[in-house]
């Protein structure tokens, strides 16, 4: 352990990891996961609706084209330390997908990956535990028994808030676990500033993904209903030929990231629950 | 990171960020060399105050022309820049207000949010017709679901949102609040009422310090704008009429008397939001156009200075309402009328012939209102040109020093005398303005008859606050 260790490191090539978690996950099957959700700043959204696809571009951790969802929970970056805020944070778009008709994922992780190697996590990442330890099994179900093991339920797991006495099952040794719990305690609704990326199951794909078809609801800000411009009616059309339903944000330009992201979290947990997901 | 909250430290507006071509955008601020955006206090109040700064940088910001940058720093009044057919604006939501003045009938039809979030911002101006037109633009558009959608879940509970951060002060910052009002929700029933669910345990603690008949209050008068049937708010756990509370409200066996409001010449509380309004009213009969209009919101003293008026020039007072069934010569029998309430259900031709006579008769004429005549949507052109040629007269929303009077005032009003403790209690915690302060005192007045006790800064911390335990469960209790 070196005193300049600060996020999770990956594992040296040719050494074999853990997959603890995935043993973990095994005990605990649950036939339902809920939708993924993909929020990115509302520029690129614009980009991604024309194109009509959410597009696979360079994960500079994994060295391949990935997209990225998490499972039910809208979580992005609010402020990283010392980073400057972003327009994600400002100005989020938010769309809401059914990972049914997709292929099999490239990875399923129990967190946002690129926060953990980043270091957003601190010091709380056990540094004995490479970021491919806490992979889970690379499919949905993967997911769906993390959340069952480690949540008891879709709506606890939408929440963060994880399994009450789950750390006392743990033997000694099982250490992916325990520092999984570690670094997902961040997300917990009493926690003092919870990060909800901290235990947002992460879902990625190799493949671009077709709007049509899979994305059921998209959250945009309210401005979008007015006329105002030809774009924004194009937008809403283009939408409707893509059968994607929308709700909208109360957007205003001296409201906090915080907010903006609690609304956001109001709608996806209202959307999932009038579909039954959680 | 840093956040630069030292009010000395200077920065100044400087660019922006759109992400619509209209509208508003987000206000970027240098200093050196590095961008930041600005926070508001309260959240997202366009009425607000500059709180910090925070480091920021993006590709995308616009850089605004050298004429329109504004030095700034943290405690100014939040400034805003609007959008509108390829021109920036620049200025606080009053001033853009006014400087839209010409684009706004325009910015109505194709960007009625927009407006109306600018419009709510400025205090003088009632914008309940305005959110009628976005509801009515919305269901044209959208059709009859998307527009209610947008009433109750935007509109109406973003209102409440706020006057609820407003009353909880910094603990709704806290994450057990914020999960909580997360949690409310806004409904319409078939009869159009509106209903408000709350989680539980908000619900009890805002009932445990008699302010849901406040609350109630305040969503009831933003809903009429949409011509519903009432308003009421209840615990999430309530699913039926059955079940709902009865605090919402009046207490049935709390004999509450009306109280005589004050309206004496020297029971007026002056202050510099209302010092030009007063001054041309002692001004009377020195009024080159023989004719003034008072502006400002419910409560701001419009009826109060009309009174005086009345006083001073024996002038008689009509309701607008009553104008076109009405003898208008002889409402200027002594030479002086005032005309109160416009444009409420305004007869314009008898308006119009009243501001004939008027100038015939040599009378002259002082009209209330809450809003501004530019937003009276008056349909004669010549009345129009006429009410633009009258000098309006503002009542702003109260500082510091108006809201203590005011409060004295008030409780004087219903005859008590409280000590400058409680006063100095209360200006610290309500909302600052006049239907805040009035709200204040009713409830203080009423729970002070109900428990048979003085009204005393300790009834006011137990009304306001529940010992021991706030909303959030913490020590700090819950503040107005």
């Amino acid at each position: 352990v070196t005193s300049e260790f600060k996020g999770i490191r990956r594992r040296r090539p040719g050494t074999l990891p853990k997959h603890e978690l995935r043993r973990s996950g095994q005990s605990a099957r649950s036939p339902h996961i809920p939708d993924l959700v993909h929020i990115t700043a509302v520029g690129a959204a614009r980009e991604i609706i024309e194109a009509g696809q959410i597009e696979a571009r360079r994960c500079r951790i994994f060295g391949t084209d990935l997209v990225y969802f998490f499972v039910a929970r809208p979580a992005y970056r609010l402020r990283d330390g010392d980073t400057k805020s972003d327009q994600i944070s400002r100005f989020p778009f938010v769309f809401v997908i059914s990972p049914n008709n997709l292929d099999a994922p490239y990875h399923v992780y129990p967190f946002d990956t690129g926060a953990g190697v980043a270091g957003v996590y601190g010091d709380r990442a056990d540094p004995h535990v490479y970021l491919e330890d806490y992979a889970l099994e690379s499919n949905l179900a993967g997911a769906v028994a993390h959340m069952a093991w480690a949540f008891d339920s879709a709506e606890a797991y939408f929440d963060g808030d994880l399994r009450a006495g789950l750390h006392s099952t743990l033997q000694p040794w099982e250490s992916v676990s325990k520092g999984f719990l570690t670094i997902a305690q961040l997300a917990a609704t009493g926690h003092n500033q919870p990060d909800k990326r901290a235990s947002a199951i992460e879902v990625a794909y190799r493949t671009h993904i077709p709007l049509r078809g899979n994305v059921g609801l998209v959250i945009l800000p309210k401005q979008y209903l007015e006329n105002g411009t030809a774009t924004n009616a194009e937008l809403l059309e283009r939408l409707r030929q893509l059968e994607i339903t929308w709700d909208t944000y109360d957007w205003q330009p001296n409201e906090s990231p915080d907010y903006f992201l609690s609304e956001i979290t109001r709608l996806v947990r209202r959307y999932l629950r009038s579909r039954e997901q959680i | 990171m840093t956040l630069r909250d030292d009010s000395t430290f200077r920065f100044v507006l400087a660019g922006y960020l759109k992400h619509l071509d209209h509208g508003f955008a987000i206000p970027c601020f240098v200093s050196g060399n590095t961008w930041y955006l600005a926070n508001c206090s309260p959240r997202g109040d366009h009425g607000g105050v500059i709180s910090s700064f925070e480091p920021f940088d993006s590709d995308e910001m616009i850089h605004l022309p050298v004429d329109m940058c504004r030095p700034v720093g943290v405690g100014d009044r939040w400034v805003d820049v609007f959008l509108w057919r390829e021109a920036v604006h620049v200025g606080t939501a009053a001033e853009l207000w006014g400087k839209l003045d010409r684009q706004r009938g325009a910015i109505e039809q194709e960007a009625p949010l927009s407006l109306l979030d600018l419009g709510t911002a400025v205090q003088t101006i009632d914008c309940r017709p305005l959110a009628r037109r976005v509801f009515t633009a919305l269901r044209t558009r959208f059709g009859e679901q998307k527009a209610t959608h947008w009433r109750n879940e935007t509109y109406l509970r973003g209102r409440l949102i706020k006057r609820l951060c407003g009353i909880l002060g910094p603990s709704a910052e806290s994450n057990p609040i914020k999960t909580k009002l997360q949690l409310i929700n806004v409904k319409s029933l078939l009869d159009d009422t509106i209903v408000v669910e709350m989680p539980n345990s908000l619900f009890a603690d805002l009932e445990a310090s008699s302010l849901i008949v406040a609350l109630r209050a305040h969503v009831k008068q933003d809903a009429s704008a949409f011509g519903t049937r009432d308003a009421i708010i209840v615990p999430g756990n309530a699913h039926n009429q059955a079940e709902w509370p009865a605090t919402n409200f009046p207490r049935q066996l709390e004999l509450f008397l009306p109280h005589a409001e004050s309206y004496a010449r020297e029971d007026f509380v002056r202050g510099k939001p209302n010092a030009a309004a007063v001054a041309v009213v002692e001004r009377w009969p020195d009024w080159p156009g023989h004719a003034v209009i008072l502006v400002g919101p419910e409560g701001a003293g419009k009826s109060h200075l009309a009174a005086i008026w009345a006083e001073l020039s024996g002038a008689r007072r009509i309701s607008a309402r009553a104008l076109g069934g009405t003898n208008l010569l002889g409402t200027l029998a002594t030479g002086a009328l005032v005309v109160e309430d416009a444009p409420a259900q305004l007869d314009e031709r008898a308006l119009f012939h009243l501001l004939n006579l008027m100038r015939e008769e040599e009378a002259f004429l002082l009209i209330t209102s809450r809003t501004e005549p530019v937003s009276w949507n008056v349909a004669l052109p010549d009345l129009m040109s006429r009410l633009r040629a009258i000098p309006t007269f503002a009542l702003g929303p109260p500082d510091d020093a108006l809201l203590r009077a005011l409060l004295i005032k008030l409780f004087a009003d219903r005859q008590l005398a409280v000590d400058e403790i409680l006063i100095g209690y209360l200006a610290t915690r309500i909302e600052r303005s006049f239907a805040a302060a009035r709200s204040v005192v009713e409830t203080l007045d009423r729970e002070a008859l109900r428990l048979k006790r003085p009204v005393t800064r300790a009834l006011a911390a137990q009304m306001l606050s529940r010992p021991g335990r706030g909303l959030d469960g913490t020590e700090q209790g819950l503040l107005l």
